[in-house]
C-alpha cells in the first residue's frame, strides 16, 4: 500500500512538473532567440530548421507564420526600459524607414487576439502612417488611440483607484524584407518604444 | 534502505519525459484542432474565405488586420490537390502551405510570379498525378495541413475589389 502511494505521488509530481514546465516554455513568447532593442524574434520561425521549442511557441502565438525570407515577425512585450507593456499606459514609437516591401505594427491582447476598441483600429502600417520629412514615423499606442498614427489599446480607467491595465504585446511584421534586413535582424534599426504616461 | 533518492530520480525522469512529449506533440495537436475545425465548418480541400480579422476573430492567433485570408485544410492522403488563384494587382499576395507540425514548407508571392494567376498541384508523392499541363508540383511533408492565401488590403477603397479577387481562390481534389 505504501509503495502504491509512493508511485502515485511520483506520477502526480512528474505530471505537474512536466506539464507546468512545458506550459511555461510554450507560453514564453514567439521567438526569443534574437533580441533587437525591445523587440525579439527567432530567425527560424516557420522554417524546417525550427527547434521543437520554437515550433511549440509558433503553435501557441504565431500559427501559420511564414519563414524569414517571406516575412519577419518581431514581437515586443516590454518597452525600452524593460517594463511590461500595459494597456493603461501611453507609448510613443519612433521608427526610421525599414528596408522591406511592406511593414505593419499591430497590438495584441495577452490572449494573442486583436484588442477590442471603439475605433476598430488594430494596427498602423507602411501604407497608413503619416511620415516626417526624413521618412521617419511616430506611432502612438494608448488607451484611446489618440495622438499621431494612433493604435488604441481599449483601456477604460475604472472608477476605483485600481487603475491596473492588462498586459499586451506588439508585433512588427516585415513582408518581403530586403536581404540586408533578414540577414542582419539583430542590427537593423527598429522602432523605439518609450512609455510616456499611465492612467 | 532509503527509497527517497530513487523516488526523486524517478520523478525527475518522468517529468522530463512528460515535458518533452508535450513540447513535441503540441504543434501537431494545435494544427489538428485547426484542420478539424475547418473540416467541420467548411470541409476538407475546400477554401474558406475568412472575414477580415477583428477583435472577435478566433480561428488563428495573432491575425493581421491588414490582410484578408483564404484558408483550405488539405488532406492529400488519397488525392492530389490543385490549388489556384488569381493574383491581385499592385498589392502583396502570397500562397503558402503548412505541414501538420506548423512548418511553412512552401510559399510564393506576387512579386515572384510572372503570370496573373498562380496554380500548383500539391501531392503526397510525385507519382500521385499525371498530365498536369505544366502546373508545378509541391510535395507535402505530411498528409494533412493548411493552404493559406494572404492578400494585403492596399487601401480601404480597394477592399471590395481585392475581396472579390481572393474569393476566386480554389482548392480542388484531383
Amino acid at each position: 500500500m505504501t509503495f502504491l502511494l509512493k508511485c502515485v505521488g511520483v506520477l502526480v509530481a512528474a505530471l505537474l512538473m512536466g506539464l507546468g514546465s512545458a506550459y511555461w516554455a510554450i507560453n514564453s513568447g514567439l521567438g526569443t532567440a534574437l533580441q533587437n532593442g525591445a523587440w525579439h524574434t527567432d530567425p527560424n520561425i516557420g522554417s524546417e530548421q525550427a527547434d521543437p521549442y520554437a515550433r511549440a511557441a509558433v503553435a501557441r502565438a504565431g500559427l501559420l507564420a511564414l519563414n524569414k525570407s517571406e516575412t519577419v515577425y518581431f514581437t515586443a512585450t516590454l518597452d525600452d526600459e524593460g517594463e511590461p507593456l500595459s494597456t493603461a499606459c501611453q507609448y510613443r514609437l519612433e521608427g526610421k524607414p525599414l528596408a522591406t516591401r511592406w511593414w505593419s505594427i499591430t497590438a495584441y491582447a495577452a490572449d494573442h487576439y486583436l484588442i477590442a476598441n471603439p475605433q476598430n483600429r488594430y494596427s498602423q502600417a507602411m501604407n497608413t502612417v503619416s511620415r516626417n520629412a526624413d521618412d521617419s514615423f511616430t506611432i502612438s499606442v494608448s488607451p484611446d488611440g489618440a495622438g499621431e498614427n494612433g493604435i488604441p489599446t481599449g483601456f477604460i480607467a475604472p472608477s476605483s483607484d485600481e487603475n491596473v491595465g492588462d498586459s499586451f504585446s506588439l508585433t512588427l511584421r516585415l513582408y518581403n524584407p530586403a536581404e540586408a534586413t533578414y540577414s542582419n535582424l539583430g542590427g537593423i534599426d527598429l522602432p523605439t518604444i518609450a512609455k510616456e504616461s499611465c492612467s | 534502505m532509503k527509497s527517497w533518492p530513487y523516488l526523486i530520480a524517478a520523478t525527475l525522469i518522468l517529468a522530463a519525459i512528460v515535458h518533452l512529449t508535450t513540447i513535441l506533440v503540441w504543434p501537431n495537436f494545435v494544427m489538428s484542432r485547426l484542420t478539424a475545425g475547418l473540416a467541420e465548418n467548411v470541409g476538407v480541400n475546400i477554401p474558406n474565405h475568412a472575414d477580415r480579422p477583428t477583435s472577435d476573430s478566433r480561428t488563428v492567433v495573432r491575425p493581421s488586420p491588414d490582410l484578408i485570408y483564404t484558408i483550405c485544410a488539405f488532406d492529400v492522403s488519397k488525392q492530389a490537390l490543385r490549388i489556384s488563384a488569381p493574383v491581385p494587382v499592385d498589392t502583396y499576395f502570397s500562397l503558402s502551405m503548412f505541414g501538420d507540425d506548423t512548418d511553412n514548407f512552401f510559399v510564393v508571392n506576387d512579386s515572384q510570379l510572372d503570370k496573373d494567376r498562380v496554380e500548383v498541384v500539391l501531392v503526397k508523392t510525385p507519382d500521385q498525378v499525371s498530365g498536369l499541363g505544366g502546373a508545378p508540383i509541391v510535395i507535402a511533408p505530411s498528409d494533412t495541413g493548411v493552404v493559406l492565401f494572404r492578400t494585403l488590403i492596399a487601401s480601404e477603397d480597394r477592399f471590395s475589389e481585392l475581396d472579390a479577387v481572393r474569393r476566386q481562390a480554389t482548392c480542388e481534389a484531383m
